[in-house]
C-alpha cells in the first residue's frame, strides 16, 4: 500500500536555525507551530460541545466568533513570516501528522 | 523523432494501431518488453484533444495486454535511441508490467459541498463552528470510504487540498465490481460531500514513467 503515511524512516529535525539571519523565522516557525496545535484542538473541542448542545447560542456566537478571528489571525502571521501549513506540521513517523 | 506511448509485454503482440496524431506507430521489441511510440516531425501541443487521443491509443494497447504508459512528451531521436534505452530499462520496465497486469486505476475524488467556491469567511460565529463541524464530518467521511477501498485494491496514492480529497487506486480488475459497490453503498444516503469515480484508467499514477537520461520517473499525464 502506497496512499496513507508510510515514512520511510525518520523525518528531518527541526532545529532552529543558528544563522543570526534567519533564526527569527526559525522560532516564529516553532511558536506558530505550538499555536497551530492548540488552535485546531479549540476548534474540535468547540464542535464537541456544539455537537453535545452544551453550549447556548450566544455561546456558539460568542466562541464561534472568537475561533474565526484567531484563525484569521493565524493566516495574517503565516503570511507575514512567509510560512505555509505544511510548515506548521509535525511529521510524527507512524503515528501521522500533528495537526 | 519518436514519441513515446506506451511500453508492453512482447507477448502481448503487435499493436492493434498503425497511427496516433497523424505519424506511423512504431514498435521496438526487447526480449519482454516492446516500446511503442509514433514517429513524427514535433510533439503536438498537450492540449485537451491531443491528451485524448494519446490516451485512446495507451487504452487500446491495454485492451491486448499490461502497459506501462509513458508520459506524454517523451521523445527520443530514433529507433536506435530508443533500443539503447529499452536495453537498458528493460528489467524496470517488466517489474512494472507485472505490477498492473490484470489491474487498472481507478479515481475518486470527494469533495466538500459546504466548501465556499470563492473562499469568503464565514458570515457569523455560528457559521464558522458549523462550518468546522461539516469539515470534520467530511473528513470522517472521506476517511471511512478510503479505508473501505483500500482494503480492495492494491495501492493508492491521495493528494489533498482545502475542500477536496483526490485518491488513485490501482484495482484488480476482477475487484472492480467490488470497488464499485463500496462507492454506491457509501453514497446511497445523503451525504454533505460530493462523490466522483472515474476510471477504469491506466495505471498512469503507479507506473507511468519517462526515460529521462538516468532516471525512470513514476507519475503520468492524464487527460
Amino acid at each position: 500500500m502506497t496512499g496513507r503515511p508510510t515514512p520511510a524512516g525518520p523525518g528531518p529535525r527541526r532545529r532552529i536555525e543558528a544563522d543570526p539571519e534567519r533564526v527569527e523565522q526559525g522560532v516564529a516557525q516553532l511558536v506558530l507551530t505550538l499555536i497551530e496545535l492548540v488552535r485546531q484542538l479549540m476548534e474540535r473541542q468547540a464542535v464537541r460541545r456544539m455537537e453535545a448542545g452544551t453550549l447556548t447560542a450566544e455561546q456558539e456566537e460568542a466562541l464561534g466568533t472568537a475561533l474565526l478571528l484567531l484563525a484569521e489571525r493565524m493566516q495574517e502571521m503565516k503570511d507575514h513570516f512567509g510560512l505555509s501549513d505544511e510548515d506548521l506540521n509535525l511529521d510524527l513517523g507512524p503515528l501521522g501528522s500533528l495537526v | 523523432m519518436i514519441l513515446l506511448v506506451a511500453a508492453t509485454a512482447s507477448r502481448s503482440g503487435p499493436p492493434p494501431l498503425d497511427r496516433l496524431h497523424g505519424g506511423d506507430i512504431v514498435t521496438v521489441n526487447g526480449g519482454e518488453v516492446s516500446c511503442v511510440g509514433v514517429s513524427l516531425a514535433a510533439t503536438p501541443p498537450p492540449d485537451a484533444e491531443v491528451l485524448l487521443r494519446h490516451d485512446s491509443a495507451v487504452r487500446a494497447l491495454m485492451a491486448t495486454g499490461p502497459v506501462v504508459p509513458f508520459r506524454y512528451g517523451a521523445t527520443v531521436p530514433g529507433v536506435a535511441e530508443l533500443r539503447r534505452d529499452l536495453a537498458q530499462w528493460e528489467g524496470r520496465l517488466a517489474e512494472m508490467l507485472e505490477l498492473v497486469r490484470g489491474r487498472v486505476e481507478m479515481s475518486v475524488r470527494v469533495t466538500r459541498r459546504s466548501a465556499p467556491a470563492d473562499g469568503s469567511p464565514p458570515a457569523s460565529g455560528r457559521a464558522y463552528l458549523a462550518s468546522l463541524r461539516r469539515r470534520e464530518q467530511a473528513g470522517a467521511f472521506a476517511t471511512a470510504l478510503h479505508r473501505r477501498l483500500a482494503a480492495v485494491s492494491v495501492a493508492s496514492e491521495t493528494a489533498t487540498a482545502d475542500g477536496w480529497v483526490a485518491t488513485a487506486y490501482l484495482v484488480e480488475a476482477a475487484a472492480l465490481a467490488g470497488f464499485r459497490l463500496i462507492v454506491e453503498e457509501a453514497t446511497a444516503g445523503e451525504q454533505p460531500e460530493r462523490v466522483s469515480v472515474t476510471g477504469p484508467w491506466p495505471p498512469y499514477t503507479f507506473v507511468g514513467v519517462s526515460l529521462a537520461p538516468g532516471a525512470v520517473v513514476t507519475g503520468g499525464v492524464r487527460p
